[in-house]
């Protein structure tokens, strides 16, 4: 495994290092894949198609200009294991006659495919590496199992190469956990004798079943979109065998409703799904991951009712993006289902947990029943949290905490509203004896904004920082939207976001969430923790405080560079889909450097 | 390292100022034994530094510490501010770390950490990073100071009331915690009080509690009826309890005893006639600690061969005593998270007794862990620590090129080349191997000759007599 661990970072690092030795050169068209020569057993399988195109894809653009501009990267780049990475690829340029542009294409160029067999400890494991020329590949094998001798040699290891047929192919050993092998075009890296072996079997067509041929790998290729960077599969069904996870990968009712309530949705999806797909793919502006299922909305069991737009219903509601937002999300969250689906949705116990809290917490709902504000509730919510360039004290916090809120969409607007008034009020009312809040009312627009202010004139018992001065909580109702808010500042707002984007606003078809983290609103957010971050730099790399700072100032760039993180899901009848998107801006040039001139 | 007994030793002869004779010549053993002891560790050129001055004023400087402190502390402070408002406390260790390291007060930061252990108090109960930044900040200001003002402040420290109980100690309900450690563990030891003189003066400590940032006597849950403590009857509050402590005879020798073990030595016990004259003196002195530090810096009994490499290296002192030497710019952080695995992470003592020192400190899993943490330190290939401690430019710096002269420069740098001739030509013998040794084709002489040094330096730190201080 040492090895492999070895050929992961020495990879990683060659990266680093490609990134200085960039070359221009034409995308060689699509190849044929390594798959046929992996054996039809493995459960995880990883490839990358074209090995030149990702190097490429991650080495070009701003990203990692910008990357290699923080001291810390930089000093990864200049370590004494980066640097040997760079004589290494220098030296087997230099042996085998080409740049390394080339000699990926020749050596490489048919695709990297890895497969993964679990079951035992540790899991099988073969790698395969396919090129077009057999005389380099052979001149490549060599040349590296020669410098591996070395490197024994060199560490004084007790573990010596050891060559050795299998067919009519010539094979190498290192330990138990390495075994290595060239045929034709293709390299051969496997953890087990078996692996290997397996491997070259079917490089000699002896007629067993190749990876290419396995259904679902088929079925993956036309579920994700071409061209992947990498892409990998994964055979669920072998996954879930085990008694405990056929429990949890199930339809309701399951023994934890927590489950059920947070993540039942995709429990059901994997527990009915042969094989999860993903790849990663390069954008226009980024890049994006994508994991994708071959079930969908129908079929699914009573889980659909929480978190799982009905056919035909809209998808979520547009991101709210305020002012310096750093994270907003977007879901479908069909609550009263909660109440009205129970007893499809939980076992008889819970379901009568559920009826008894309804009892008990009346006395605390004042007046209003626990159902009631279930059921008045819509089946859309929105989250945002965004960074507050100044409070609504006098007295400064002495640690800034993000203003957030929350946005539910209601079914019954003039009664939710309502009752979440009269709650909210006798919430306040009851902290009230606790820390006298005083009430605050606000006309906004067409609003009325209700707020608590903590006094400024008193202490407050444990709050060493003032952390209370980062809140004004209060509520507020936007025609059929209800806004809960930690600052009344954001309140306004989401009045005025929520006023724009009207009664009809567009939504995504079948999108059951949307989350998005913001670059330039983290890296607001960054700078009003700077003194932190300076003393945790200082001390992590023993620095000055004034180069920690100027530091910093680069690590607030690149976040604020980073654009957007987007996070999707999509239920479709017969498939679900997952997307993970990264936005780049296009800054051409970090903050401080454009100071400095 | 076996345990002796120091009866034979003659108190009047130990305590006296050390004059190099030929006998004892001042050499560079003793030089860096007592870098080791009274600093953490010193670098090439503060050991050959020392070697040409006295030892008194080696002493001298090091109490006295270098210049540019109120610099160092000017820098310090806000990055302790910072991480005492967001409660980091990963960073609290490595902040004093850094402290140890960079301060041009080794001595101070030594001591420091002696009275961390004396008063052992730790941030897993505590769990502010405020208060305990504020605990050191008072032993380090007393750290060579006078004892029974460091003792009094202590009492009312925000970090020992929530520690010992301090803070839920009321009138009526007295908590005894804090006033069995004073006696048992910060002035008189065990046998020097009964059960009755401990409640009496939890009575004492009654009315302290927390506003906020800061600790504040309330008159209102202060106990304020007659005590006897220790004999003595009266009004008693908690600065009269600790007065009344340090009046008691066992108090000096107790305090005596501890700084003994942790300055001169863990294996030779001393006994009561070999340290009454250092108690009588730090009692006269009225408990002047830098004074009684003064004492035993200079003694004979300190640069004596009875006591030469008798205390096995703390974690903090073996990571210090590569890192300074190598002259390494380590993040402190890092260095702070391997002393955790290494078995002494600072700010948490294990109980209210400290560390247990000593042997303790080795065991196979850390003796391990010290081999593999000193590899990361000196091989330039860790992740954590990168080239920041490069042991070939160091030997560059200092233009050693040839087998010989490295061999000499890093006995010298670590253990001031007091190892046996076996050991010296077992290395040389070994740096002569690995000219043999073929090396990767892809790297160049001077990998292979920087990878030599390295290498080379790995095997002087993992010396058995590396481990020893």
């Amino acid at each position: 495994m040492r090895c492999f661990r070895c050929a992961a970072s020495g990879l990683f690092v060659l990266i680093f290092c490609i990134a200085d030795t960039r070359a221009e050169t034409p995308t060689s068209p699509p190849l044929p894949s390594p798959l046929r020569l992996l054996p039809d057993q493995a459960d995880l399988l990883i490839q990358v198609p074209e090995p030149r195109r990702l190097v490429e894809s991650l080495t070009t653009g701003d990203l990692l200009k910008q990357l290699q501009q923080i001291a810390a990267i930089r000093e990864i780049s200049d370590s004494t294991n980066a640097h040997r990475a760079r004589q290494l690829l220098a030296y087997f340029e230099k042996e085998l006659g080409l740049p390394w542009p080339q000699l990926l294409d020749r050596l490489a160029g048919r695709g990297i495919a890895a497969g993964f067999r679990f079951g035992a400890n540790p899991a099988d494991v073969l790698l395969v590496i396919e090129g077009d020329d057999d005389r380099l590949t052979q001149q490549f094998f060599q040349l590296g199992m020669t410098i591996l001798e070395q490197e024994l040699t060199r560490q004084e290891s007790k573990e010596k190469l050891i060559k050795g047929t299998y067919k009519e192919y010539t094979t190498v050993r290192l330990g138990t956990q390495f075994h290595a092998s060239v045929a034709g075009t293709a390299l051969f890296l496997g953890n087990s004798e078996k692996a290997l072996h397996a491997g070259l079997d079917r490089h000699q067509n002896s007629g067993k079943k190749s990876m290419a041929e396995v259904t679902g790998v088929r079925e993956a290729a036309q579920l994700l979109p071409p061209q992947p960077l990498v892409s990998s599969w994964l055979n669920v069904e072998k996954l879930i065998q085990s008694p405990g996870a056929k429990a949890v990968y199930k339809s309701p009712p399951r023994d934890d409703p927590i489950l059920t309530i947070g993540v039942g949705h995709y429990l059901d999806l994997i527990g009915r799904s042969p094989f999860v797909c993903a790849g990663i793919y390069r954008e226009k502006d980024g890049f994006v991951a994508t994991f994708r299922l071959p079930c969908g909305r129908e079929g699914m069991g009573a889980d659909k009712f929480l978190s799982v737009p009905p056919a035909g219903a809209p998808g979520t509601r547009p991101l709210l993006k305020p002012k310096n937002v750093l994270y907003s999300e977007s879901k479908f969250f069909d609550i009263a289902n909660i109440w009205k689906e129970r007893d499809k949705l939980f076992n008889e116990k819970q379901a009568r947990d559920l009826d008894a809290f309804e009892k008990k917490a009346a006395p605390f709902l004042i007046g209003t029943k626990f159902s009631k504000l279930l059921t008045q509730a819509g089946p859309y919510y929105r989250f945002v949290a965004a960074h507050q360039s100044k409070v609504d004290y006098k007295t400064t916090p002495k640690i800034s905490i993000p203003a957030f809120a929350l946005v539910w969409e209601m079914r019954e607007p003039e009664a939710f509203a309502k009752s979440m008034e009269t709650l909210l009020r006798g919430v306040a009312l009851l902290a009230g004896s606790q820390v006298n809040l005083r009430i605050v009312e606000e006309k906004y627009k067409d609003s009325k904004l209700i707020g608590y202010r903590f006094p400024e004139d008193q202490p407050f018992k444990g709050d060493v920082n003032d952390l209370r001065f980062n809140f004004v909580p209060c509520f507020t109702r936007v025609g059929d939207q209800f806004v809960v808010s930690s600052t009344m500042e954001l309140c306004r707002e989401l009045v005025d976001l929520i006023q724009k984007e009207g009664s009809t606003p567009t939504r995504g078809q079948d999108l059951a969430t949307r989350m998005s983290l913001f670059g330039p609103g983290g890296a607001a957010y960054l700078q009003t923790i700077e003194d932190l971050l300076v003393t945790q730099t200082t001390l992590d790399r023993a620095e000055t405080p004034a180069e920690a700072r100027q530091q910093i100032k680069g690590l607030f760039d690149l976040v604020r560079g980073l654009g957007e993180l987007a996070l999707e899901s999509r239920f479709q009848d017969k498939s679900f889909q997952y997307d993970i998107r990264l936005r780049l801006n296009s800054v051409a040039r970090p903050q401080t450097a454009q100071k400095e001139r | 390292m076996a345990d002796t007994s120091a009866t034979s030793i003659d108190p009047r002869w130990a305590w006296q100022t050390y004059r190099p004779s030929k006998d004892a010549p001042w050499d560079l053993p003793r030089v860096g034994h007592l870098y080791r002891r009274a600093a953490f560790g010193g670098t090439y050129s503060e050991l050959e530094a020392g070697l040409k001055a006295s030892p008194e004023a080696l002493v001298s400087q090091l109490l006295k510490g270098g210049p540019g402190q109120a610099e160092f502390d000017a820098e310090m402070a806000p990055l302790a501010q910072n991480i005492a408002r967001y409660n980091d406390a990963a960073h609290m260790r490595a902040w004093w770390l850094a402290r140890m390291l960079h301060s041009p007060n080794p001595l101070q930061e030594k001591i420091t950490l002696f009275w961390h252990n004396h008063f052992a108090t730790s941030y897993a109960k505590v769990q502010s990073a405020r208060f305990m930044l504020a605990q050191y900040e008072l032993m380090r200001r007393h750290a060579l100071g006078h004892f029974p003002e460091l003792l009094r402040e202590m009492s009312s420290d925000a970090a020992m009331l929530i520690w010992l109980d301090g803070r839920d100690s009321k009138k009526g309900n007295p908590n005894e915690n804090y006033g069995r450690e004073l006696m048992e563990l910060f002035s008189l030891g065990i046998g020097h009080y009964t059960e009755k003189d401990i409640r009496e003066a939890a009575r004492a400590f009654t009315g302290w509690e927390i506003q906020g940032t800061k600790a504040v006597f309330s008159p209102k849950q202060h106990d304020d009826g007659a005590k006897t403590v220790l004999g003595q009857t009266g009004n008693w509050k908690a600065d009269d309890i600790v007065r009344i402590c340090l009046e008691q005879k066992s108090a000096a020798p107790f305090l005596v005893e501890k700084l003994y073990r942790f300055l001169i030595s863990e294996t030779v016990s001393p006994s009561p006639e070999l340290l009454r004259p250092l108690a009588e003196q730090f009692r006269n002195s009225g408990y002047d600690f830098g004074a009684l530090v003064k004492t035993m810096l200079c003694s004979n009994l300190f640069f004596s061969p009875q006591v030469y490499r008798t205390r096995i290296k703390s974690p903090v002192d073996f990571v210090l005593n590569i890192v300074r030497p190598l002259e390494g710019k380590i993040g402190a952080t890092a260095l702070a998270l391997s002393l955790e695995q290494l078995g002494q992470n600072l700010f948490s003592p294990p109980s209210v007794k400290g560390w247990d020192g000593g042997r303790s400190w080795l065991n196979g899993q850390t003796l391990l862990f010290r081999q593999n943490l000193a590899l990361a330190l000196s091989s330039t290939e860790d992740a954590r620590f990168g080239r920041r401690c490069d042991p070939a430019e160091l030997a560059h710096k200092y233009h050693k090129e040839t087998d010989a002269e490295l061999v000499d420069f890093f006995l010298r740098l670590f253990l001031q080349g007091d190892v046996s001739a076996e050991t010296r030509t077992r290395l040389f013998d070994y740096q002569q191997h690995a000219h043999k040794l073929p090396a990767p084709v892809y790297w160049t002489q001077q990998d292979i000759a920087d990878h030599r040094v390295r290498s080379l330096c790995h095997l002087v730190l993992t010396l058995p007599e590396f481990q020893l201080d």
